[in-house]
């Protein structure tokens, strides 16, 4: 079997994956959300109240944290039907802002102290489990009428909507389905790390999604995958670096955007 | 009005009343009346400058109109969606190419198909058995109109990397894979040499003998007078003439509008 810290690391990159895709999915119809820890934080604190206080499954309290993501995701995406690209950004980097200060304030779920005494549920096969749900499902909303329809809205959404795509249908469909994800992938942490606190998913963790998901290429959900994969571990790879790891880790990423600046998997140059 | 009332057979298919549209202190659509006959070709000419193109974004619903009215047989499409009035019948290309950058040229008219299938986010996911069937038929679909449009041979292209001209040719299979009633074609034939302007012309008459109404903006004069039963001529966001071709070619208004004589 693999060892503990090799569990960890593996525990930790399928939950970036999570997040990587949880980024991936609104930006596929070209809705970019610097927000996406904000609903990480609303699946991590729902589905950890779930076990701490009301004692209910595993099962049960994830799939709470994933609905509870999902219903702000849809509320997220009403205010983003009005607006495009940087104006969108800042509003959902606002959604995340808020969360994480409502569970700095949030005595049931231990304010800024934290929330413990969670139980240790989460294993690597909890992570594959649920990883291997989303990619395929989300791998066959890509090649049907729903796929062509994100991609034409992110291509082009006037050309879209005239085409006869319901945009405003689109839009909410995404940031659902972001929401949900990134929910599932708080569920998932908060039972492994047993103690969360709401600067764990402060705007660093919803920037590195979105940075995972750059890295790998939008083009298609292997991109955020691949992305999340390799940016996770690289640290773990380069921890012989010791005060150069940053450093080095940042020269990477630069490197290989530079080569490939549509990401790593993207088909275009 | 120049002519006579030259009163169409049928009833007409798309009914303009009073269609106005400014943009600040410019009047693109003033009051602007018109008639579309069941199955004609027919065209709209003017200036540039003249309105054309906002009339096209107002007929289907990009840009709200300040007051008039739109209905396509019947139905009142003014306060629609632009979408719901594709599902409708309603259908255009533009005067600048707008295709799916990112998708193949199959892609771009397979999209075409999404308000004549149905299927949401959840139904790949059911593996139900026709929803797999429907994707074959989108495809097939896609592939028929491709065929008719004569660019069978260049599916899995990306649609932008294709000349201009097939690019165009996309864009129009792109609108009829939504089955239209009334195809809108703003400008088919811009930037085309005179081969390819008589090969466009001959798919709109194919279009056309498919039973799908065709109202068309255009500059090139010989694509207009050759193809167009009836001619509504724009400049400066009033209907200054509407006939056929020989009537308007004759009408002094209309010369004065081109030339600028006063």
């Amino acid at each position: 079997m693999l060892s503990d810290h090799v569990t960890s690391i593996l525990i930790f990159a399928g939950i970036d994956v999570l997040m990587a895709l949880s980024f991936y999915l609104p930006a596929a119809a070209g809705q970019l959300s610097a927000g996406q820890g904000g609903f990480m934080a609303l699946g991590a604190y729902t589905a950890a109240w779930l076990s701490v206080e009301q004692g209910v499954p595993f099962v049960i309290a994830l799939a709470g944290g994933g609905l509870v993501a999902a219903l702000a995701g849809l509320a997220v995406g009403f205010p983003a039907l009005r607006l495009r690209g940087l104006y969108l950004i800042l509003v959902t980097f606002a959604f995340g802002e808020m969360v994480r200060v409502m569970f700095l304030n949030a005595p049931v779920v231990g304010a800024a102290a934290g929330y413990g005494g969670i139980p240790a549920s989460t294993t690597a096969a909890h992570v594959v489990v649920v990883l291997v749900l989303v990619v395929f499902a989300l791998s066959r909303i890509g090649r049907a009428r729903m796929g062509l329809a994100f991609t034409a809205l992110r291509d082009d959404e006037t050309a879209a909507e005239a085409m006869g795509v319901d945009s405003t249908h689109v839009k909410l469909a995404a940031f659902t389905t972001g929401g949900l994800i990134a929910g599932l992938a708080g569920g998932l942490y908060a039972h492994y790390t047993l103690y969360i606190d709401p600067e764990a998913f402060g705007v660093s963790r919803s920037l590195f999604a979105m940075l995972y998901a750059v890295f790998g290429g939008l083009d298609t959900l292997w991109g955020a995958v691949a992305g999340a994969a390799v940016l996770s571990t690289l640290p773990e790879v380069l921890r012989g670096l010791k005060d150069w790891r940053e450093i080095v880790y940042g020269l990477l990423i630069l490197g290989t955007m530079l080569v490939r600046p549509h990401g790593l998997l993207s088909r275009r140059r | 009005m120049s002519g006579p009332p030259a009163r169409s057979v049928s009833t007409p298919l798309l009914a303009v009343e009073q269609l106005t549209k400014r943009f600040g202190r410019v009047t693109a659509l003033g009051a602007v009346d018109l008639r579309v006959a069941e199955r004609a070709i027919h065209g709209v000419i003017g200036p540039n400058g003249a309105g054309k193109t906002t009339l096209f974004n107002v007929l289907t619903g990009l840009v709200a109109p300040d007051a008039g009215r739109v209905t396509l047989g019947g139905i009142d499409l003014t306060r629609l969606p632009s979408f719901r009035r594709t599902a409708l019948g309603v259908c255009r290309t533009f005067q600048n190419v707008r295709l799916f950058g990112s998708m193949t040229v199959l892609e771009n008219v397979m999209l075409g198909r999404h308000c004549r299938t149905r299927g949401g986010a959840l139904a790949p996911l059911l593996r139900l058995p026709w929803r797999a069937s429907e994707r074959a038929a989108t495809r097939r679909d896609a592939e028929a109109v491709l065929e008719f449009v004569g660019l069978a041979g260049k599916a899995h292209h990306r649609a932008v990397d294709l000349p201009y001209g097939d690019q165009r040719r996309t864009e129009i299979a792109r609108a009829l894979a939504t089955e239209p009633r009334l195809l809108l074609l703003d400008e088919p034939a811009a930037g085309m040499n005179e081969t390819e302007t008589v090969e466009i012309a001959d798919l709109i008459r194919r279009v056309h003998a498919r039973d799908v109404t065709i109202l068309l903006i255009e500059h090139k004069m010989s694509l207009v007078m050759g193809l167009c039963e009836r001619v509504t001529v724009l400049s400066f966001g009033e209907k200054i003439a509407e006939g056929d071709p020989a009537e308007i070619r004759a009408d002094a208004r209309v010369i004065e509008a081109y030339l600028g004589a006063r």
